[in-house]
């Protein structure tokens, strides 16, 4: 059997609107002036799609993307041009969310000390009684992608629902492509365990 | 049999790399080679396909009404300077001061009824108690509100939802930690009810973070957050029995003092305002 995984522009991920505002192009850093409102009210919804994909809940998506913009706003002048405006955001927020996360499994090991690293939410692998009160496979799905480690949960996001290629991928991650694929692999693999409660009811094998 | 080093290599170049027909095509007849590759190609390209079904849910409708507003203000606070902070090291927000001072004010008024309950009220009833006297005058005014309306009642709303959140998880904590080593009767554990109220408090939590980290409220932030990391434990634990995990969310309990900073807060709380009402039970 062959089965190609075709992408799906347009399904998951928003089109990139043709860039009218770059980070150069407005100057004043405090306060913001129109030039940023107008960068914010162009990326603003790619951006939240793209956290809400990293963080899995509205709240934590919209407080992302806005620390995103923020910090975009602060070193809007290390923007060079050399790469497209969109690829430094992503860049941008890959490294926001994993400071993110690295700080709360600190948080974790602080609680937990001689006990090792435990990370709550990716050990989240669904029990019976949960997956009894799920709201559908949407549900499995969301379960499931917390299983996955913050850079593998990244990885997976930015290719499956951002559709960004490989190098794009490895780009936004300052990774190799090779790393990059391992850790995808490693992911689908966490993935497939997770989904496993329900493989049979949803044609898996 | 799991594939090996060089299959897997295989596997992830046929499922992530940007391929050309031809290549995919020559990578699927290398992986389908071998039986065991080739069934974990086609199991790891279900759960692709699976994922694929994800549908990205639509964002509140508000989200974006007034998304640029709320992050010039948030730019606008992280580049003001620092507040002044107070002898424990903490900068106290606004709703904490008024709601301090009103404290204080009512405490005052506590002790000097007090006081005039000493010293008058064992006069007879044929006595004019000089309490009575200002009843002859002007009513006195009552004390204008040092704040506008507004704000204190924003303020008591996040107080009222911390409140019940340290409450609601401090009832589930003790029922947990006081638990007797080696009791196993499920059904006095109560474990899917434990985890129910757990899973609604972590639900809870991220807006709760959130808005205690938009009142500068740090203490009480970072205390949600301890608390969501045990929260999530306790709603992952088993359903059946999971004693070693249990004592895991124990020593969690222990060690980072959870119980006493609830305490704290909840002292802190009852101190600056009127005890709500309200007190969730599980």
């Amino acid at each position: 059997m062959s089965y190609r995984i075709d992408k799906h522009p347009g399904k998951h991920s928003m089109e990139l609107e043709p860039q009218v505002a770059s980070p150069q192009q407005y100057s004043t850093p405090e306060p913001p002036g129109d030039p940023f409102r107008e960068f914010v009210e162009r990326y603003q919804r790619t951006l939240y799609a793209l956290a809400f994909d990293l963080t899995g809940n509205h709240h934590d998506a919209e407080d992302l993307s806005q620390e995103v913009f923020i910090k975009a706003h602060r070193n809007h002048r290390g923007f060079r041009g050399e790469a497209q405006t969109s690829t430094w955001l992503y860049r941008i927020a890959v490294n926001t969310y994993l400071n993110r996360q690295r700080k709360k499994a600190l948080r974790f090991r602080q609680l937990w000390g001689d006990f090792g690293d435990h990370h709550a939410s990716s050990e989240a692998v669904p029990k019976p009684d949960v997956i009894a009160e799920a709201d559908g496979i949407q549900h499995h799905i969301a379960q499931a992608l917390e299983t996955l480690s913050p850079k593998e949960r990244t990885a997976f996001v930015l290719r499956h629902y951002q559709d960004l290629t490989l190098a794009d991928v490895a780009d936004a991650m300052g990774v190799a492509e090779g790393t990059m694929k391992s850790l995808l692999y490693r992911a689908t693999r966490k993935l497939r365990k997770a989904l496993a409660f329900y493989r049979n009811d949803l044609g898996l094998r | 049999m799991k594939p090996s080093e060089a299959h897997r290599t295989l596997l992830a170049d046929r499922l992530f790399a940007d391929l050309s027909n031809e290549e995919q095509d020559r990578l699927e007849a290398e992986i389908l080679a071998s039986e065991d590759t080739a069934e974990t190609l086609r199991a790891l390209q279900a759960t692709l396909r699976l994922m694929a079904e994800r549908q990205r849910p639509e964002p509140p409708p508000d989200v974006f009404d007034g998304y640029y507003d709320r992050l010039a203000a948030r730019l606008e606070r992280e580049a003001a300077p620092p507040r002044r902070k107070d002898r424990a090291g903490r900068e106290p927000s606004r709703a904490r001061r008024l709601a301090l001072r009103t404290s204080a004010a009512a405490l005052l008024m506590v002790v000097g009824v007090g006081i005039g309950w000493l010293l008058f009220g064992e006069q007879t009833a044929s006595d004019a108690p000089v309490a009575e006297q200002p009843v002859a005058t002007s009513p006195r005014e009552e004390p204008a509100p040092a704040t506008p309306e507004e704000p204190v009642i924003q303020a008591a709303s996040l107080d009222v939802r911390t409140d019940r959140y340290l409450n609601r998880s401090k009832v589930l904590l003790l029922g947990l930690v006081n638990l007797e080593p080696g009791q196993t009767d499920s059904v006095a554990l109560g474990l899917p009810r434990k985890q129910a109220v757990a899973r609604e408090l972590v639900d809870e939590s991220a807006a709760l973070r959130g808005d205690l980290a938009d009142a500068d409220q740090a203490v009480l932030r970072d205390l949600v957050e301890d608390l969501e990391v045990i929260l999530l434990q306790i709603a992952n634990l088993e359903a059946n029995q999971d004693l070693p995990a249990i004592e895991l969310v124990q020593r969690g309990v222990d060690r980072r003092a959870i119980l006493l900073k609830i305490n704290l807060a909840e002292m802190q709380g009852s101190a600056a305002a009127p005890l709500s009402a309200d007190r969730p039970t599980l």
